[in-house]
């Protein structure tokens, strides 16, 4: 696909926040945009244009019950209209890994950090890469799972595997969500705690041994890192 | 303060956990973000679920709104209209299982209803009336059923190679007329 054309990339970038960009198109347009901070422009212009259907519409306010729902929802106790702990901006540390990551790893910026609430967004989409703004992956959250597509095959010696991290916010144990394929798209399924923590967590691919690391923390070094790309 | 820098205040309150915020946040976006679900979905109980699951996920997610990345008022409505897109897979996936095409007729049964209302000054109506019409109702479908490309021809019972072509072309027409 060209994307170089002004004119292509703007039709690439409307179409992607209209929708009707699908699949593989719509993964490589994601591992471009994350290394293109016009094109992640051409996409934040569209959406301003293409969202302003909404003041085209009819308001109406919804039933006094629709509030009602959200307090019981948030304060399922009932004791206050509704509550909950202030939400913590958590920065970006990796105590636990500063001896694994390569000090080049280590200065990318990473802003998937900020602590999200539990409901899990299917809309989630992060691009994994090597710090040179080249995509590796593409991490997609689906109903019951992930799905882990490679930009283009890596290259990969026959006694290692890349295996995918969630690095959970707070700075606890990585934890492993499975071996990643060099090519292709690999599906994972992720535990139900784990999808609720992945907005706010970060994401990382160890070299390991092949069939994984043997101790179930990363063992190799951290290749790429995972960064959240803005909601479409 | 102007309408959109005080969202972007009540939004960033949110995210510090103030209640008080929140609830003019809603006083202020929900007749705007109710009208939106109406429209995706098929019926007043559904919208308005969709538009409850979406509050709730404000409130949490307030503190990841970032201001560099989009305005209040759009950053609400890509969540909302996410939210409906989901409960509208759903639907689909629960009725039809993998048969995604063949659920198009059962997906849109009020069919969607196309018309916008002239506001005032907004720009982007005008654009949108000066489209052809199936270029228009492609772009909606797309919009605010989140039909794929062969699903709108599905649903327009016209060729995909059209489909494609309208969509291309009406959002190059837009953009032109936006930027006018």
């Amino acid at each position: 696909m060209n994307y170089r054309t002004p004119e292509r990339r703007s039709q690439l970038a409307a179409e992607y926040v209209l929708g009707t960009l699908r699949g593989a198109a719509r993964r490589r347009f994601e591992g471009l945009m994350a290394a293109d901070p016009l094109l992640r422009r051409e996409v934040r212009d569209w959406q301003e244009q293409l969202y302003g259907i909404i003041d085209l519409l009819p308001a109406a306010a919804p039933h006094p019950r629709v509030w009602a729902g959200i307090e019981r929802r948030l304060a399922p106790a009932g004791v206050l209209p509704f509550t909950r702990p202030v939400p913590q901006r958590r920065p970006w540390l990796w105590p636990t890994w500063a001896g694994l990551a390569t000090a080049a790893a280590l200065v990318l910026a990473i802003y998937v950090g900020l602590a999200r609430g539990p409901v899990p967004e299917v809309g989630y989409v992060a691009v994994v890469d090597d710090g040179s703004g080249q995509a590796a992956w593409v991490v997609r959250r689906e109903a019951s799972g992930i799905v882990v597509s490679a930009v283009r095959p890596q290259r990969l010696a026959d006694d290692r595997s890349f295996e995918l991290w969630l690095l959970p916010p707070g700075g606890e144990a990585p934890r492993s969500l499975g071996l990643l394929s060099a090519s292709g798209g690999t599906r994972l399924p992720l535990a139900r705690d784990l999808l609720a923590v992945l907005p706010g967590a970060g994401l990382a691919v160890s070299l390991e041994p092949v069939g994984g690391s043997p101790t179930g923390q990363p063992t190799g070094p951290v290749l790429y890192l995972g960064r959240r790309l803005p909601d479409a | 303060m102007n309408e959109l820098a005080e969202l972007e205040a009540l939004l960033l309150a949110c995210a510090q956990g103030d209640r008080a915020a929140f609830r003019r946040l809603y006083e202020q976006t929900s007749g705007r973000l109710m009208a939106l679900c109406r429209r995706m979905m098929h019926t007043e109980e559904q919208a308005e679920d969709v538009l409850q699951e979406a509050y709730v996920q404000i409130w949490r997610d307030a503190a990841s709104f970032d201001p560099a990345r989009a305005s209040a008022a759009t950053w609400l409505a890509v969540l909302v209209r996410h939210r409906a897109l989901d409960a509208l897979r759903r639907r689909r996936e629960e009725a039809l299982g993998d048969e995604e095409l063949a659920a198009v007729a059962d997906e849109t049964p009020g069919p969607l209803d196309l018309t916008l209302a002239a506001v005032d000054g907004r720009r982007l109506h005008l654009c949108l009336d000066g489209l052809g019409e199936r270029q228009r109702e492609s772009i909606l479908l797309a919009f605010l059923r989140g039909l794929s490309h062969p699903q709108v021809s599905a649903a327009m019972a016209a060729p995909l190679g059209s489909v494609k072509s309208w969509i291309r072309r009406g959002l190059e027409q837009l953009k032109r007329c936006l930027h006018a």
